[in-house]
């Protein structure tokens, strides 16, 4: 998609687009600068018995708020379900 | 058995039956056989968090005062099944996990070497190490080598219900082990976790025998007497098998 935006061109960091992630799998959208805590928020994540990975790190919740997302990040969600 | 706990690294277990949460039809049977098996350490596997089922297993073990172990099932190499404890020692918040590390989807059969790498990983990050492993026993010691706090061979591949293949070598496994010996995998019916404990498994894990069976609260009874039966019998002493009857009653004047 083409912009005349001259600022757009200038710094294309600094755009007004929602940013895309896939969260389990499942594409969201969520407003540039989100953070991880805002992303498991649109998912209702419980704060306990859960293990986030964000591309190939594991999130410790006490860093979830602080931590930066990206465009095209994957963010995967994990707790115990039956098994063993 | 209170006087005669399991011990696995420093931690102290009434009951010897570990059992798995796998293949039962629903919370509420599994929550019936959970209890009638008096088990107080069970295994759970980690997977995407399904927002509409959330957390129930692991609500339902707290309740019920069970610890639960995460497994690392379905992972086929080291890095995998070291990246999947570590997922799991963040949403369990415990260090322990039965390691498996799966060399194809048939026979669902431990691979050896990625086994043995990721346990030996595991362990420098400071897991305790419970490895589910083939009856190997140079395998066997070559885990307990490696750090792992027990070591878990099969009776037979997972899920199969064909009891003890190779009780000989569970038998050499024992004799050689440092670390607590835990059959895992295989159990069919009662008659072959009380044959694990009799040849000198200090522990059964068992999941599908009872989740699958017909009644599996019953069936988690069976196996938790079969379990303390097989262990009395293996302290007790068996008798020595002989070629030849041995009379019973008294040979004297009839």
């Amino acid at each position: 998609m083409k912009t005349e935006d001259p600022m757009k061109t200038e710094d294309p960091m600094k755009t007004e687009d929602p940013m895309k992630l896939w969260l389990n799998g499942a594409e969201h959208e969520l407003p540039d600068g989100a953070v991880l805590a805002d992303a498991l928020a649109t998912l209702h994540v419980p704060t306990s018995g859960v293990a986030v990975a964000v591309d190939d790190d594991i999130v410790p919740r006490a860093d979830w708020a602080g931590y930066p997302l990206r465009d095209g990040t994957r963010v995967e969600v994990l707790t115990a379900v039956q098994g063993g | 058995m209170a006087d005669d706990p399991l011990v696995i690294a420093g931690r102290t277990f009434g009951s010897r039956l570990i059992t798995g949460t796998g293949g039962a039809p629903n919370l509420a049977v599994l929550e019936r056989a959970l209890v009638a098996s008096g088990t107080e350490l069970t295994t759970v596997a980690l997977r995407r968090l399904d927002t509409s089922g959330g957390t129930g297993v692991l609500d339902l073990l707290r309740r019920l005062g069970i610890e639960a172990l995460p497994n690392t099932a379905g992972c086929r190499t080291a890095a995998e099944a070291v990246r999947t404890a570590r997922l799991a020692r963040e949403a369990l918040e415990t260090s322990w996990v039965k390691l498996e590390v799966i060399a194809d989807e048939r026979t669902l059969l431990p691979d050896p070497i990625e086994l043995l790498d990721a346990a030996e990983q595991l362990v420098d990050d400071g897991f305790t190490i419970l490895p589910y492993t083939n009856d190997d026993p140079v395998l066997a010691t070559k885990l307990e080598q490696a750090g792992c706090a027990a070591v878990m061979p099969l009776g037979s591949p997972i899920g199969t219900g064909l009891g003890i293949r190779n009780p000989h070598n569970l038998e050499l496994i024992v004799a050689g082990a440092g670390v607590p010996v835990v059959l895992d995998a295989g159990i069919g019916t009662a008659s072959d976790a009380a044959l694990a404990m009799e040849l000198g498994c200090d522990a059964v894990l068992l999941a599908t025998s009872v989740t699958r069976a017909h009644d599996p609260e019953r069936m988690a009874h069976a196996m938790r007497l079969a379990v303390e039966a097989g262990r009395h019998a293996r302290l007790a002493g068996r008798i020595p098998r002989r070629y030849w009857a041995r009379a019973s009653s008294p040979d004297i004047d009839v």
